[in-house]
């Protein structure tokens, strides 16, 4: 219906305008304007400090753990891997839920949102930096297409537009700032996420450099950066 | 739409699935869609199903999953049904009626169901024929009843089905009556008193009243801080009793001496007795008790086609056979959902959806000639504290003992943690789940 936050507020100014508002539903996506790198950056340094002894309570008390793995390793591959993941992209994800910023259409964003829009900054900053404590695992063992894979993420191919994943995503898949890790990524929520950017589901990236820059990938070739990454650790 | 999004539900029946089900002479005669009641052998079965809610909608469907030839036939009442499960929510503003409103037109197109809106005005079970109120003859070789609930406002004195439609809404089946009590709940006066008076058991939905005491509280809470709601109930106990009250001890001071929230139980005076409509007081056990708003959910029985019909026992309510869902007093006539008498099975969305599923097995095996397999029922109840405070009761059944019962460990109520994200993620299950639920009835 309309941003979360907006009628919070319209609620609080005017007691009185309460029947002419409605609850924000999870049916419709937000209008959050996107990020630009000097919003985005200005924004996660703004953050505070994170603590990983609280992050590790934070994860407990927040339930991150019933679906992201103690660590940040999933149990199943339903969900993202954020064991290791950069501190800053997994501040970063959260404020785009807590948002309405990311919202993918297909719903599986719902969880995520509601968590999100009950968690403070410090809260954020501190399960963002226990997760960037732990170390990256491989999800799985590298596939007859590995080395097909490797040759786009480290070079990429200008002939058709596609840039080398491992400019911006670490020569190792390590990750860098806001930028996320991939290394060890669920291969599932890779292919996912890959189409939800293609699609415009999820426009939380800055400048749409995500559709941009992998639009011409194959869908093959998709799945075979996605087995790459998934065997990667750091 | 998302690649991504199940589409399981949402297949579109080709001619080759068609023809598979009634034979290509059929299908040349009647169209792709639309099957008239001649698209079927004249040897097939007829079904006809009394109610096209829950219940109704759900058996339809599924019975056409079970059997691809047999006649299959609704008639309702109503060209739309306003789910009264999540009608709370249309209360505090986090749905709109609209949300809440089917039809039955993807019943009729995709599963080949002829749908008939009409009123039933009687049946001859001996000939086997239902008759509308148009005055159309209906033969049958099963008949299925899903009427729903029907309000014994003779159990309140001065209280009446008018008041409830115009001052006094219960709001217990949704649709106008719920947007009277949302617009009383905004409109009351700072400081003002709201009374909710949930039924005896058995009745409908039984979280309900609780579920809409909390969203009153919550409204309270942001918008008029020193009004108070009083919850005035003729129970000791009610479900899920212990995860709400803790909810409202979190959210609304439950229990403290600026509580938005007061319950009194029947051995404290909790159980109304009389309406005083003029002076917006109620009579209980306990004395009176005068408030700006009064919402009295009603005592229940089986819905009015059930006692028409004579489907209902002493008890007001459809006794069955537990492992089909058929008329004790009446054979070849089913009954499912509120109006059944479930056991254990609460009178909810989800059990009327089981039992359908139950009962379309059921009746596809009759037809066929096959013995009834061992049932297995289910249900779980969603029901929200506030927004975000989500707190349910889930359990599977089977028969044992004669009576539907909980198999094994399998019933449960959400436990009481600290956990911050426990209720909200159940609140958030709740969203997904009422979201699936009417795919799986409707369409």
């Amino acid at each position: 219906m309309k941003n979360n936050l907006l009628v919070s507020t319209i609620i609080g100014l005017n007691v009185f305008a309460m029947s002419q508002v409605t609850h924000a539903s999870s049916t419709e996506k937000p209008q959050v304007p996107a990020w630009t790198g000097a919003a985005l950056a200005e924004t996660i340094s703004a953050m505070p400090k994170g603590d990983i002894q609280r992050g590790q309570v934070v994860a407990k008390d927040m339930m991150c753990i019933a679906c992201h793995g103690e660590q940040g390793k999933p149990y199943t591959m339903n969900f993202p891997s954020i064991q290791g993941q950069t501190q800053e992209y997994t501040m970063k994800t959260m404020i785009d839920y807590r948002e309405g910023r990311r919202w993918e259409s297909y719903k599986r964003a719902d969880v995520m949102v509601k968590i999100a829009e009950n968690m403070t900054d410090q809260q954020i900053a501190d399960v963002s930096s226990f997760y960037a404590a732990q170390t990256t695992t491989a999800w799985q063992k590298p596939t007859a297409t590995y080395e097909q894979a490797k040759a786009l993420v480290t070079t990429g191919d200008m002939s058709r537009m596609v840039m080398a994943c491992a400019g911006c995503h670490g020569a190792e898949g390590q990750g860098n700032g806001v930028t996320p890790a991939l290394a060890g990524q669920i291969p599932q929520y890779f292919v996912r996420t890959m189409q939800a950017f293609h699609e415009k589901d999820r426009v939380n990236d800055v400048n749409g450099m995500m559709d941009q820059f992998t639009k011409g990938l194959t869908p093959e070739e998709i799945q075979a950066i996605a087995d790459y990454y998934a065997s990667l650790m750091c | 739409m998302s690649q991504l999004e199940n589409k399981t539900f949402d297949q579109k029946v080709t001619r080759r699935d068609l023809i598979k089900l009634f034979g290509a002479s059929a299908v040349a005669a009647s169209g792709i869609f639309g099957a008239s009641s001649q698209a079927f052998a004249k040897s097939a079965a007829h079904v006809v199903i009394l109610g096209g809610g829950i219940g109704g909608s759900t058996f339809a469907k599924y019975l056409r999953f079970a059997d691809a030839d047999v006649k299959i036939t609704i008639i309702e009442q109503y060209p739309e049904y306003i789910t009264c499960l999540r009608s709370n929510d249309v209360i505090a503003g986090m749905h709109t009626l609209d949300e809440l409103t089917f039809n039955l037109e993807t019943i009729k197109s995709k599963y080949h169901v002829n749908v008939v809106i009409d009123t039933v005005v009687g049946a001859d079970f001996n000939k086997k024929t239902v008759r509308t109120a148009k005055g159309d003859n209906f033969s049958y070789d099963k008949l299925v009843v899903s009427p729903g609930i029907d309000f014994k406002f003779e159990d309140y004195e001065g209280y009446d089905a008018e008041l409830a439609a115009t001052d006094f809404p219960h709001a217990y089946k949704a649709g106008p009556q719920t947007l009277k009590l949302r617009e009383q709940m905004l409109n009351m006066r700072q400081g003002g008193t709201a009374i909710i008076a949930p039924p005896q058991n058995p009745f409908r939905c039984p979280p309900g009243p609780y579920e809409r005491a909390s969203f009153f509280a919550e409204y309270f809470k942001k918008h008029n801080p020193t009004a108070k709601l009083i919850v005035l109930d003729p129970k000791e106990r009610f479900t899920k009793d212990v995860p709400f009250k803790k909810a409202w001890e979190r959210l609304y001071g439950y229990k403290s001496d600026n509580a938005l929230i007061e319950w009194v139980a029947g051995s404290e005076g909790g159980r109304v007795v009389r309406l005083d409509a003029a002076t917006k007081t109620v009579e209980t056990d306990g004395g009176d008790f005068k408030a700006d708003l009064i919402n009295i959910i009603p005592n229940q029985r089986a819905g009015v086609l059930a006692q028409k019909l004579g489907l209902t026992n002493a008890s007001g309510w459809c006794s069955i056979d537990r492992y089909s869902m058929e008329s004790e007093l009446h054979k070849e006539v089913y009954v499912l959902g509120d109006s059944a008498i479930a056991d254990a099975m609460p009178k909810s969305g989800f059990s009327a959806n089981s039992q359908a599923k139950v009962c379309a097995k059921a009746v596809a095996d009759t037809l066929k000639g096959k013995n009834l397999e061992d049932p297995v029922y289910a249900n779980v109840c969603y029901s929200l504290a506030g927004e975000n405070y989500g707190v349910s009761i889930a359990a599977v059944y089977e028969v044992r003992d004669g009576l539907i019962q909980p198999k094994g460990e399998s019933a449960g109520v959400s436990e009481v943690t600290e956990l911050t994200a426990q209720p909200i993620l159940e609140s958030v299950y709740q969203k997904n789940w009422q979201r699936q639920f009417v795919k799986d009835v409707f369409s």
